[in-house]
């Protein structure tokens, strides 16, 4: 991995080894003289010094992972101090120079439009969409603020969980609660602006930022609730441990290595007894094991906070300011805030606003606005679909140029911007997502915060309950399909399930792509995907909007 | 010179006269002339290490400012002189303070221009019996061995010195687009890539619909198309053609200068230029001639011109070659003129001329220290420069080769031990002749006369360089689907242009001529400026970097691919820049060492300009052509592009300033708004007014 300097992790090369793994390897290859020959987890002794660099890189690995796995009982997102692709102070400097042209570019198309503007109209630029913006504006900052207040309900029920003795309990009843009340919150804030009957431009902004809200209020529930069960097991652990304490283990442990089995000796379950196997010091209690795990798991990865301390007004606010989907306890954070860079990042915010706007008033509405006229005279079916051809094909462009600005103003202004305030390190909005060569990598790729909700949330927890692999993957695009369908549905108030078929036939077009002579091309692969991209979006508005 | 009497003679004499001995000659074999000479250029251009090499040149080639220049170097930059007339500044030698008292007694550079005939020695009694110090002082014979050991010295302690300017490093490389190359095709925004080709293609199919829809054919009007393949096709393709076989004048030029007919410092390099300047005058001649539509005349222009500095690379490194070349002969026979002569019996009867302290000839090391540093003051600046490279008149040098020369040529008596001394000296400055006209050639028979054929030149001529070498590093073999590939890529990217350049860039053009046809006042037409040039930012800003990439990245890589041509440093990574020099030296990277090569460092060399004033001349002459261009062009002579280049000077003078030194982010916006506004502000300019 490169890193300049000061141990900022850049974003990964295109094809990169496990970060963790590398790191081990590392340290196992820089300092092997240090370690006596000791007794790995495994219990396989540690390679020699003069072995080769595949023993030791497999040893690293075997060790790494387990510890990995060894960590934590919920699925963890491993932050760490990261910089994003287009920081300044990423490596890749390479093409920096296109990325200016892009801005340049993008500042001419603005400026010749002004100068179109002057000449035909006098003013300076007509924006016809501009009451569309203020219309509703103290409305929406108002019912935004509430929004956000209210998802401090999860705050007291969290409290109410780890106190509560009866049915209230994560396990039993607290769990359906934090579901009901979460459900009652998505439906009133979806309907709202419904009943409201807000523009689309507000209509889309707030619904985005209900699902955010939604995604974080869950993690936070979620994951402590989790970490409220863990604590009473805990507490039950320094009573009298009779015979009702449940003992399984807190940590599954990966089944890699070929161990004869032996049977469980007192009751305790099959994993119980790999984890005496696979402890450094073998001779630790299986009780006093279970402590350290869930004492593990109550604290945070960088071990400055506990549990039960961090259900707090400002821990609270502080994560819902924090660019990211996926509670923990503790994030890592940079020493100090760059007001420059943040006055930058908003600077940029409203830049690419304004640009958005001005590709959408000079390219896409006169399109569709001229195309829906056309299409209400069409006389056949065969006219009408060329025209919607030709709509589709006028929009390519504008679209794209749209979709990249989104993409920069969400993930590299807003959440640097929010990064910023909160002082947020790990800066890994994206990755390479525009070298994707099939839809399942873009969507790992392209949207990282929700990417690691969804693997944490809803992946994982399909896991959990014994759902194979491909069906986990299936739930999981499911109901991302359905989030955006209901944010289509949402601006054009049009529930028409385009945006629902197309992203759910993503689903066969990997499996294509991922047959073994599909898959080394890559180049045509990558081209496939940026057709696909562009294509789709400038169809799916023309659907929406026209049809 | 003293013989020595006694049975071991060599084992008490002095360090430094070791070299008087025969056997002693090929040590300083290689340049006692130039210290600094012999480098490991020969190992360069054969390793095949691209990036690092590649990484290396940007780091040595581009550095020129900082180097001392040594005034005298005659012909620009053949890679020797680049070695030694630019050298950092102040480099150290060993054991500097060491004997500063010594250096007062001997005067040396004084003595260096009078002529001796006969070189005093004494011999110093030593305490055991049959042994004596050889002591010699004659200013000249230390002189000559303070180089050799100098030089030595050099060899052992300044490896990095010597590396720090290599003219013009070929190595194996690749373009930064090129599918082949490893780190391009990895990076991490090749998806951008992609995308920026699909928008192209996307491109053309809209305007293809659209045009199809409109006019019922997917090129639309078509006028440009028409345009170009109306008209002359044939005549143009025919002129390519003897364009292309003119070029062997130049050789045959070449030849005459071998052959002796032809004097090329004292006028074989003014008949090249007269030959220079008719074959542009014809080009440009013939184009106005033929009424060529200026698509027609831009690409037989360009082409002429690429010939144009081809020839002049090909002729003046080989004219300087020719110089060495009858300098080695010259001395060649002076050697032979050397061992032909009786050498005297030498009597050690001269009086001694300054007594020095015995102390100073106490140990070895001492001595070499003190040898090496008595004339340090005055070595630096006395360096041999490339004056002595060329030159046969040897009564006017003053080089220690000239001094040997003429002492040979004047019959003075000569000793024996003088004799092997001269002989030795002679030798290296003839092997070091021999490695210049080998140049980068691997083996001694590609060295300079060899390469003077047919073959080599029409080779040279398809090569994508524009600077002449005699070998430079090729590929093992041609890869046919390669070259397939970047044809396809070359007639696609046409395509493209063709399509975007009709549909998109033809409009506001046939706009402003309807403009002057209908007769609008000046002012009316200037008000519509402004909308003009907006109209074409865009398509101009694709035309030109289309016409870059089908340039630089297809034909030359098929060029290359086609004759072998394995170092594909065709463009720097030039969309970064921060400066305008830093573009103007990346973007188009064979021009650039063309000029670097035969424009700036000739001009210093030649007529002893600045270093600043080198640098405007090169804007200028560049800026000269490029206004040649448009003038054929657009069929007038306006200046805007001229004086446009011209103000890149001032700006680049401000982005080095203080101000500008690290926005590094600000410095490369303003330079691709330069870019971006540039050519469609110019083009409406010509147009409009």
């Amino acid at each position: 991995m490169a890193s300049n300097g000061n141990d900022i992790q850049q974003p990964r090369p295109r094809k990169a080894v496990n970060p963790q793994v590398e790191r081990a390897y590392k340290q196992e290859l820089n300092a092997p003289s240090l370690t006596i020959p000791e007794r790995t987890p495994a219990g396989t002794p540690a390679p020699p010094d003069d072995a080769p660099p595949s023993v030791i890189a497999t040893s690293a690995a075997r060790r790494e992972l387990r510890k990995k796995t060894k960590g934590r009982m919920f699925p963890t997102v491993e932050y760490q101090h990261r910089v994003s692709y287009f920081d300044p102070r990423s490596d890749y400097s390479n093409f920096r120079g296109f990325f200016v042209l892009f801005w340049i570019g993008l500042g001419i198309m603005a400026t010749t439009s002004i100068l179109r503007n002057l000449k035909e109209a006098g003013t300076i630029l007509s924006f016809r969409q501009w009451p569309l913006f203020i219309e509703n504006i103290w409305e929406l900052a108002i019912s935004d603020l509430l929004m956000a207040a209210s998802t401090g309900v999860d705050l007291p029920l969290n409290k109410l969980y780890k106190n509560s003795k009866g049915w209230l309990r994560w396990e039993k009843g607290g769990m359906f609660v934090q579901c009901f009340v979460q459900a009652i919150w998505l439906y009133v804030w979806i309907a709202w602006p419904f009943a409201r009957d807000w523009t689309w431009t507000a209509q889309v902004f707030f619904t985005l930022h209900t699902l955010a809200l939604f995604m974080k209020m869950h993690s936070y529930g979620f994951y402590c609730g989790h970490l409220a069960t863990t604590l009473q097991r805990l507490k039950q652990l320094d009573l009298p441990i009779n015979p009702k304490t449940p003992t399984t283990a807190a940590v599954r442990y990966p089944r890699t290595f070929p161990f004869p089995e032996t049977t469980p000796t007192d009751g305790t379950a099959d994993e119980h007894h790999r984890e005496d196997n696979s402890d450094d010091d073998e001779n630790i209690s299986p009780i006093i094991q279970l402590r350290n795990d869930l004492a593990k798991e109550l604290t945070s990865p960088l071990g400055n906070t506990t549990y039960p301390h961090n259900l707090t007004v400002s821990n609270f606010l502080d994560y819902l300011l924090c660019p990211t989907l996926c509670y923990e306890l503790e994030y890592p954070r940079n020493p100090s805030r760059n007001y420059l860079e943040l006055f930058y990042k908003t600077l940029a915010v409203f830049g690419c606003i304004f640009l958005m706007t001005i590709t959408s008033e000079e390219f896409i509405i006169p399109v569709l606005d001229e195309s829906h006229l056309r299409l209400q005279t069409a006389p056949t079916l065969i006219d009408a679909a060329l025209i919607f051809a030709e709509t589709v094909s006028s929009l390519l462009f504008p679209f794209m140029v749209t979709f990249l600005l989104v993409f920069l103003v969400i993930f590299e202004y807003v959440l640097g911007a929010f990064a910023e305030i909160t002082r947020f390190a790990d800066r890994q909005f994206y990755s390479d997502w525009w070298n994707s060569l099939d839809w399942l990598e873009f969507s790992r790729e392209w949207n990282i915060p929700v990417h690691n909700f969804f693997r944490r949330h809803v992946y994982s927890a399909s896991r959990g309950v014994k759902l194979s692999r491909p069906v986990a993957t299936g739930i999981t695009f499911f109901i991302s399909a359905v989030a955006h369908e209901l944010v289509m549905g949402c601006i054009t108030r049009k529930f028409r399930g385009y945006g629902f078929i197309l992203m759910m036939l993503q689903m066969p077009f990997v499996m294509v792509q991922r047959l073994p002579w599909v898959r080394r091309r890559t180049l045509l692969n990558n081209v496939l995907f940026w057709i696909c991209m562009i294509m789709g979006l400038s169809l799916l508005c023309a659907l929406y909007v026209l049809v | 010179m003293a013989t020595t009497a006694g049975a071991e003679p060599e084992e008490e004499i002095p360090n430094p006269f070791e070299r008087l001995q025969p056997n002693g000659a090929d040590k300083g074999n290689g340049a006692v002339l130039h210290p600094n000479g012999t480098g490991s250029e020969a190992t360069d251009f054969v390793s095949g290490g691209a990036q690092e090499s590649a990484t290396d040149d940007g780091d040595t080639s581009e550095d020129y400012d900082d180097m001392q220049l040594d005034p005298q170097t005659m012909v620009a930059n053949s890679r020797k002189s680049m070695d030694e007339a630019y050298r950092p500044a102040g480099r150290p030698y060993s054991s500097q303070g060491e004997s500063k008292k010594r250096r007062e007694s001997e005067p040396v550079s004084d003595f260096m221009l009078q002529k001796r005939n006969s070189i005093q020695i004494r011999l110093e009694k030593t305490d055991r019996k049959g042994r004596y110090v050889l002591l010699a002082d004659d200013p000249e014979i230390k002189e000559i061995l303070r180089k050799g050991i100098e030089r030595q010295e050099d060899e052992a302690g300044s490896k990095k010195s010597r590396r720090r300017f290599r003219d013009l490093v070929f190595t194996r490389q690749f373009t930064t687009f090129d599918r082949q190359n490893q780190s391009a095709s990895q990076s991490a925004f090749f998806g951008f890539f992609t995308l920026f080709w699909i928008a192209m293609v996307l491109l053309f199919v809209q305007v293809a619909m659209h045009n199809y829809r409109d006019y019922g054919s997917i090129l639309g009007t078509n006028q440009i198309a028409k345009m170009m393949f109306s008209h002359d096709l044939l005549v143009l393709g025919l002129t390519d053609g003897v364009m292309c076989a003119t070029c062997a004048v130049t050789m045959f030029l070449q030849i005459l200068v071998r052959r002796g007919w032809l004097h090329w410092e004292k006028g074989g390099w003014v008949v090249q230029n007269i030959w220079q300047s008719a074959y542009l005058g014809a080009i440009v001649g013939w184009t106005y001639f033929r009424e060529w539509p200026w698509t027609h005349t831009i690409f037989v222009v360009l082409h002429g011109l690429v010939f144009l500095m081809k020839q002049h690379s090909y002729a003046f490194y080989n004219g300087y070659l020719s110089g060495v070349y009858r300098r080695r002969a010259a001395l060649e026979r002076k050697l032979k003129q050397l061992e032909q002569t009786e050498p005297i019996a030498s009597p050690p009867s001269s009086p001694v001329a300054t007594r020095q302290s015995p102390t100073d000839y106490t140990t070895s090391a001492d001595r070499r220290g003190s040898w090496a540093n008595g004339t340090n003051g005055t070595a630096a600046k006395q360096r041999p420069s490339m004056a002595h490279r060329t030159g046969t008149n040897f009564s006017k040098e003053t080089s220690n080769v000239a001094t040997i020369a003429k002492a040979i040529e004047n019959g003075s008596p000569i000793d024996a031990d003088e004799m092997s001394t001269f002989s030795s000296i002679i030798q290296a400055e003839i092997t070091d002749l021999s490695r210049e006209l080998q140049g980068k050639a691997t083996s001694p028979s590609n060295s300079y006369p060899h390469n003077l054929t047919l073959f080599n030149f029409f080779d040279y001529i398809c090569m994508p360089t524009l600077v002449y070498e005699l070998e430079y590093p090729r590929q093992e073999f041609i890869n046919w689907w390669y070259v397939a590939e970047k044809m396809t890529a070359t007639f696609g990217v046409l395509c493209v242009m063709m399509v975007i350049s009709q549909a998109f860039i033809y409009p506001p053009v046939a706009k402003t001529v309807a403009m002057k046809q209908a007769g609008m006042p000046i002012d009316a037409r200037w008000r519509e400026f402004p909308f003009i040039v907006s109209d074409m930012l865009f398509p101009l800003l694709i035309e030109q970097l289309l016409t870059w990439y089908l340039i630089w990245e297809c034909i030359l890589n098929v060029l290359a691919e086609l004759t072998r041509f394995a170092d594909r440093g065709f463009y720097g990574d030039w969309w970064n820049s921060v400066t305008w020099d830093q573009y103007a030296r990346d973007w188009n990277r064979p021009v650039h060492n063309f000029l670097l090569r035969h424009v700036y460092h000739s001009s210093i060399s030649t007529f002893h300009l600045s270093r600043n004033a080198a640098t405007f001349v090169t804007f200028l002459l560049s800026a000269l052509v490029h206004e040649m261009c448009m003038a054929v062009m657009f069929k007038k002579v306006r200046g805007y592009l001229f004086w446009m280049q011209l103000g890149q000077m001032p700006l680049v003078m401000f982005s080095r300033s203080k101000l500008m030194r690290d926005r590094r982010v600000l410095g490369n916006v303003i330079f691709w708004v330069g870019l971006f506004v540039g050519p469609s502000f110019l083009t409406a300019l010509y147009l409009v007014i």
